[in-house]
C-alpha cells in the first residue's frame, strides 16, 4: 500500500508540473532534432524525383530500401521501417537487455552521449524540485539547482555506469554459459525458457541499479551531500533496507510502462499516413507516447522521492 | 543381438541381393532424349545401387556400416578406379579444404567454436576387390583433404560391364556441420556412407567436399537398413518395407527406393508424426508424412498445406513428382539441420513463435519441396553449376509462394540475448510493410551486393565462398524472373516444362538450359545469356532529366520571302508543351526496355528501346505537360540495380514521404535517448 501510495502521489507530482514535462519533452525532441534532419535529407536524396515516393508516401517499399540501405553510411544507415510503431521500443528495449548502445552510428552514440549530460544537468532540478517543491516552477530556480548539483550527479553517473557495466559483463558471461548448458536442448522452449530467466536475473539487476541509482540521487540532492560515493551508499543502504517499498514503486512503474507499451501498440500508426492530417496523428500519437514514458519517469522520481522522506520520517537511518 | 553377430548373415544377404541387383535394369534409361541438334543429357539412371546395413549408437554417436555398391559402365571408356566421396571426412580436422572455406565464408557453422567431441569423420576399414586406395585432391591438391577416396580394382570395368564392391566402415556423426549431424538424441544423417562419384567421358567427376556446394550423383536403386534403439522415430529417403524389433532393445528399419541419387535418414524420439496426403486432378497421389518437433504441432498445417502447393504448381507447371511419398522434417532446435533437400525427404524449419504471413516456414518447405523438383528428379552436377537447380528452385519457390500466399510482411525479431548470435526469440510481424515473394527484396540486396563477385559461369566450387550464394540463389532467380517476363510466363512454363521433361533422372548443363531456352521461345538468346550467366554484366538504366516547357519560338525563321524575327512565349496555360526526357544506361548491361510518358492529363507515350547505346533522348510535343517518365514500366528488369532512378517526375514530390518516415525515425531516437539518460 505504501508503495501504491507513493506512486500516486509520484505521478500526482509529475502532472502536478506540465511546465516541467514540457521542457523536458522539448529539450529531448531539440536534442533528436539535428539527426532527424540529417536522415529525412537522406530519405529525401533517394528518393529524389523518383516515382518512388507514391509507394513510400502510401505506405513504403521494400525493394527501394535496399537500394537506400546500400548506399547509406553511418547515421542514415540506422533508418529501418521496422522501427515505425511499436517497433521503435521493441528495438530500444533489445539495446537495453543487451547494452549494445555503444555499437551503434558513432554520431548516435555522441548524440547519445551528449542527451545523457544533459540529462544528468536536468535531473537537478527535477529532484530540487521533487524534494523541496515551491509553488511554482520557475526556471530560475530550476537552472540554479541543476548547475549546483551537475557535478555530483555527474560523479555519480559515472559509477552508476560503471555499476551497469558489471551488470552487462555478467549478462554477456551469463547467456553463453546458458547457451552452452542447453547445447543438447531439441526444443527452442527449453531455450528460451532459460534465456527468459537469465533475462529475469539481467533485468532484476538492472532494475536494482537503476533503483539504488536514484535513491542515492535523492540522497545527494535532499541532504546536500557531497560525496557521490557515500550517495550510492546511501541508495544502496536505503534500497536493502526498504526492499518491499522501493521494489514494489519500481515494479507498479515497471507494470505502467509496459501498460502503456501495450496501450500504444494498439493504437501506434504503421506505415500509413497518405496526407498531411494522417502524418500530424501519428507524429502526435507517438510524440504522446514519449510524454507518458517521461512521465512515468518522472512519477517514479516523485513516488521514489515520497518513499525516501517518509521513510526517513519512520525510521532515519543514521547517516553515513 | 549385436550388428557383430549379424554380420555374416548380412554379408550372405548383401551378396545374394547384390548379385541380383547387378543385373541391368529391365528398362535402362539412357537419359533423357535429345532436342535436335542438341547435346543429350548425361545418362544417369540405374548407374550405381548401394546396399547398406549401418547400425547407430547414439550415446558413442559411432555408426558402423557395411555396404556393397554395384556399378555400371555406362560410358565408352572402361575404367579401372572407383572414385568415392566420403563427405564426413570434411569436419575431421580444420584443414579439410571445406573448413578452410568455410572461414572465409564469414559464417562458419561450428568451425570456430568445435569441441573434440564435435568432429566427425568416415573411415574405410576395408574394400574388396582393390589392388590399392588412396586419397585424392583434384580441385585444389590439398594433402589434408580427405574428401575423396579412390579405389584401384583388379580389373578394368569396360563399357557396358558393371562391377560390385564391398565396403566396411565407420563413422561418427558430427555435432552439426552443413545441416549434417547430432544435437541431443537428434539425429540428421545425410551424406554419410562411400558415396560413387559420376563417371563421365571425361573421366571421373568427383570433387572434394566444399562449404559452398553441395553434391552430385548418378540415379540408382537404395536398399538400407538401420539399426538403431527402439525408442527412435525413423524417417528416410523411400519407403520403409520392414520393421524388425530385436531383444536388445534396437529396431531394424529396411528402406528401398529407386531412382535416386542419394539416400538421407533422421531418428529422433521425439518427433510427431503427422500422415497426410496430397490429391490434384491430372498428377499422381502422394503420400506425405510429417515428421514434426511436438512444440510445433499447431503449425502441422502450415507444413503440409506449403508441401501440397508444392507438389501440385510445381506438378502442374514442370512435371508430376514421380516417387508417390514423401517426408518433411521439421528439425530439432538448434540442430542445423534446416533447409536442406534429400530424395523424397526434405528438411524444413520454423520457430517456436512464427506469425502467419511472414513467409515462415511456407517459403522454406515450399523451396525444400521445390527441391523434389529441381535437384531430385533433375539431377544436375551441384559443384559445377549450382545454380541450375538453387536458381531455378529459388525461382520457381518465389512464384509458387506469390501464387499461393500472395505478398508476405516483413517479420523482425527480438529478444536477442546478449554475447549471442543468431535472431531474436520473439516476432513482430509488420503487417503495413509487404514484401514481394517472387523478387523478394533480401535477394535483391545480396545480387546488389555480389553482382560482380564472381563469373556465374565459373565452377560454383570455384566461386567466392562469402559471395557463393548471392550467385547462385539471388542472381540466378532473379534473371530467370527477367526472362520470364522477357518472354512471357506461358513460353517460361513450356521452357521448364521442357527442361524438366529432357533431363529426367539425368544430368543436364546450362548449355542445354539455353540452347532449350532459343528453341522453345523461337529466339536467340545469347545476347541474355552472355550477360547474365558468361559475363557479371551489372543493369541500371535511369531517367535522368525530364523537362517540359510551352513551345514557343524564337529567332530568324522564313515568312514571305525572307527571314523575320520572332520572338514569342509559348502560352504556359494553353501549351502545347516540348517535353524532353533523357534516358540513360549507367552500366554495362544492355536489355531492351520500353518509355513510358505520362502526362498532366493522364495521356500517355510509351516508346521502345533497344537499350544498348549509352542514352536516349525523346521529345514530345503534346498540348499538356509531362507529369512523369519511367524507364521500363512494367518492371521486366528485375536485375536493375537502382529502380529508383527508373523514372522521374518533372515536379519532386520527396518530401513528404521524407518527412513522414524521418518522424518515425525520431520518435525511435527520441526513445534511444531515454535510454542513454536512464543510466545516468
Amino acid at each position: 500500500m505504501v508503495a501504491l501510495r507513493a506512486a500516486w502521489r509520484g505521478i500526482g507530482r509529475a502532472l502536478a508540473s506540465p511546465k516541467l514535462l514540457l521542457w523536458l519533452w522539448a529539450a529531448n525532441l531539440l536534442a533528436a532534432l539535428p539527426a532527424a534532419v540529417v536522415v529525412e535529407e537522406a530519405i529525401h536524396r533517394e528518393i529524389g524525383a523518383s516515382r518512388v515516393e507514391e509507394r513510400l508516401r502510401d505506405g513504403f517499399d521494400m525493394a527501394w530500401y535496399g537500394e537506400y540501405r546500400h548506399r547509406a553510411r553511418g547515421l542514415e544507415d540506422s533508418f529501418t521501417p521496422t522501427h515505425s510503431g511499436p517497433g521503435a521500443f521493441f528495438a530500444n528495449l533489445d539495446h537495453w537487455l543487451r547494452g549494445d548502445l555503444l555499437e551503434l552510428p558513432p554520431a548516435l552514440v555522441a548524440t547519445g552521449v551528449a542527451w545523457a549530460l544533459l540529462w544528468v544537468l536536468l535531473l537537478g532540478g527535477v529532484l530540487e524540485q521533487w524534494v523541496r517543491p515551491a509553488p511554482r516552477l520557475e526556471l530560475g530556480r530550476f537552472l540554479s539547482a541543476a548547475g549546483r548539483y551537475f557535478f555530483r550527479l555527474l560523479r555519480l553517473a559515472a559509477l552508476t555506469v560503471g555499476l551497469y557495466y558489471g551488470v552487462y559483463r555478467l549478462a554477456r558471461a551469463l547467456f553463453p554459459r546458458l547457451e552452452e548448458l542447453t547445447q543438447t536442448a531439441t526444443r527452442e522452449s527449453t531455450v528460451l525458457a532459460a534465456y527468459l530467466a537469465g533475462a529475469a536475473v539481467v533485468v532484476a539487476l538492472l532494475a536494482l541499479v537503476r533503483t539504488i541509482a536514484d535513491y542515492a540521487k535523492i540522497a545527494l540532492v535532499g541532504e546536500e551531500r557531497r560525496s557521490s560515493l557515500f550517495a550510492l551508499l546511501a541508495g544502496a543502504r536505503f534500497v536493502l533496507l526498504h526492499p518491499v517499498r522501493t521494489g514494489g514503486v519500481a515494479l507498479l512503474f515497471g507494470l505502467a510502462a509496459a501498460a502503456a507499451l501495450a496501450a500504444y501498440a494498439l493504437v501506434a500508426p504503421g506505415a500509413g499516413a497518405a496526407d498531411a492530417g494522417a502524418l500530424a496523428a501519428a507524429v502526435g500519437i507517438g510524440q504522446l507516447y514519449l510524454v507518458v514514458k517521461l512521465l512515468l519517469r518522472l512519477g517514479l522520481l516523485g513516488a521514489e522521492v515520497t518513499v525516501y522522506q517518509g521513510a526517513a520520517r519512520d525510521t532515519l537511518p543514521p547517516p553515513l | 543381438m549385436s550388428f557383430r553377430t549379424v554380420r555374416p548373415l548380412l554379408a550372405a544377404l548383401l551378396t545374394a541381393s547384390a548379385v541380383a541387383s547387378a543385373q541391368p535394369p529391365a528398362e535402362p534409361a539412357p537419359g533423357a532424349p535429345a532436342a535436335e541438334g542438341l547435346p543429350a543429357a548425361a545418362p544417369a539412371r540405374g548407374v550405381v545401387d548401394y546396399r547398406i546395413e549401418a547400425r547407430l549408437d547414439p550415446a558413442t554417436r559411432l555408426l558402423e556400416g557395411r555396404q556393397v555398391v554395384t556399378w555400371r559402365n555406362l560410358r565408352s571408356r572402361p575404367t579401372q578406379e572407383l572414385w568415392f566421396h566420403l563427405y564426413w571426412n570434411a569436419w575431421r580436422n580444420d584443414r579439410s579444404t571445406w573448413m578452410v572455406e568455410d572461414r572465409y565464408r564469414g559464417r562458419s557453422d561450428r568451425g570456430d567454436d568445435a569441441e573434440e567431441e564435435d568432429w566427425g569423420y568416415l573411415v574405410v576399414d576395408s574394400a574388396t576387390p582393390q589392388t590399392a586406395t588412396r586419397f585424392a585432391a583434384p580441385d585444389d591438391g590439398n594433402p589434408d583433404d580427405r574428401t575423396v577416396w579412390v579405389v584401384t580394382l583388379p580389373e578394368p570395368v569396360a563399357p557396358g560391364e558393371s562391377v560390385r564392391v564391398e565396403l566396411e566402415w565407420h563413422a561418427r556423426v558430427p555435432r552439426t556441420f552443413a545441416r549434417t549431424g547430432v544435437r541431443g538424441d537428434y539425429f540428421f544423417v545425410a551424406h554419410w556412407f562411400p558415396k560413387l562419384g559420376v563417371w563421365e567421358e571425361e573421366g571421373w567427376n568427383c570433387h572434394q567436399y566444399h562449404a559452398a556446394t553441395e553434391y552430385f550423383s548418378d540415379y540408382g536403386a537404395y536398399d538400407v537398413s538401420l539399426t538403431l534403439p527402439s525408442r527412435f522415430v525413423v524417417g528416410a529417403t523411400g519407403r520403409r518395407t520392414e520393421r524388425t524389433d530385436h531383444a536388445d532393445g534396437t529396431s531394424t528399419h529396411r528402406y528401398r527406393q529407386d531412382d535416386v541419387h542419394a539416400f538421407s535418414w533422421t531418428a529422433s524420439p521425439d518427433y510427431l508424426v503427422v500422415e497426410d496426403s496430397f490429391h490434384s486432378p491430372g498428377l499422381p497421389p502422394v503420400a506425405i508424412r510429417l515428421l514434426l518437433q511436438p512444440e510445433h504441432r499447431r503449425q502441422a498445417d502450415r507444413h503440409l498445406h506449403a508441401t501440397r502447393a508444392a507438389l501440385k504448381l510445381y506438378g502442374r507447371w514442370f512435371g508430376p513428382y514421380p516417387y508417390g511419398h514423401l517426408t518433411v522434417v521439421d528439425p530439432a532446435w538448434g540442430s542445423g539441420a534446416g533447409g536442406m533437400e534429400y530424395p523424397t525427404l526434405f528438411t524444413s524449419g520454423t520457430r517456436l513463435f512464427n506469425p502467419s504471413g511472414g513467409g515462415s516456414p511456407e517459403g522454406v518447405t515450399v523451396h525444400e519441396a521445390g527441391h523434389q523438383f529441381w535437384y531430385g528428379l533433375v539431377g544436375n552436377n551441384e559443384f559445377e553449376h549450382a545454380w541450375l537447380d538453387e536458381g531455378l528452385n529459388s525461382y520457381s519457390t518465389g512464384r509458387v509462394m506469390q501464387e499461393t500466399y500472395g505478398d508476405s510482411f516483413v517479420v523482425r525479431r527480438f529478444f536477442r540475448p546478449p554475447g549471442l548470435r543468431g535472431s531474436g526469440f520473439l516476432p513482430w510481424i509488420y503487417r503495413d510493410l509487404p514484401q514481394s515473394e517472387l523478387i523478394r527484396p533480401r535477394r535483391l540486396d545480396d545480387y546488389r551486393r555480389s553482382a560482380r563477385s564472381d563469373l556465374p559461369s565459373r565452377p560454383t566450387y570455384r566461386y567466392f565462398p562469402a559471395t557463393a550464394g548471392d550467385i547462385t540463389y539471388d542472381k540466378s532467380a532473379l534473371w530467370l524472373v527477367t526472362l520470364e517476363r522477357h518472354l512471357g510466363w506461358p513460353t517460361m512454363r513450356r521452357l521448364l516444362s521442357a527442361f524438366f521433361e529432357r533431363s529426367l533422372y539425368a544430368h543436364p548443363t546450362p548449355e542445354q538450359f539455353f540452347a532449350l531456352a532459343d528453341e522453345v521461345s523461337g529466339r536467340d538468346l545469347s545476347w541474355f545469356f552472355d550477360q547474365v550467366h558468361y559475363g557479371a554484366a551489372v543493369f541500371d538504366y535511369a531517367v535522368t532529366s525530364v523537362k517540359s516547357a510551352p513551345v514557343g519560338r524564337r529567332g530568324l525563321f522564313e515568312e514571305g520571302q525572307g527571314l523575320a524575327y520572332r520572338d514569342e512565349a509559348g502560352d504556359p496555360e494553353a501549351g502545347p508543351f516540348r517535353s524532353e526526357v533523357l534516358i540513360r544506361r549507367l552500366e554495362d548491361g544492355v536489355f531492351p526496355v520500353e518509355v513510358l510518358l505520362v502526362f498532366e492529363d493522364g495521356s500517355e507515350h510509351r516508346e521502345s528501346w533497344d537499350g544498348e547505346y549509352l542514352w536516349k533522348l525523346i521529345e514530345v510535343e503534346r498540348p499538356v505537360k509531362l507529369a512523369w517518365a519511367e524507364v521500363d514500366p512494367d518492371h521486366l528488369l528485375v536485375l536493375d540495380v537502382n529502380r529508383a532512378n527508373n523514372s522521374r517526375r518533372l515536379e519532386p514530390r520527396a518530401r513528404f514521404p521524407a518527412v513522414k518516415w524521418a518522424s518515425k525515425w525520431l520518435v525511435w531516437f527520441q526513445d534511444l535517448l531515454h535510454l542513454f539518460g536512464s543510466y545516468v
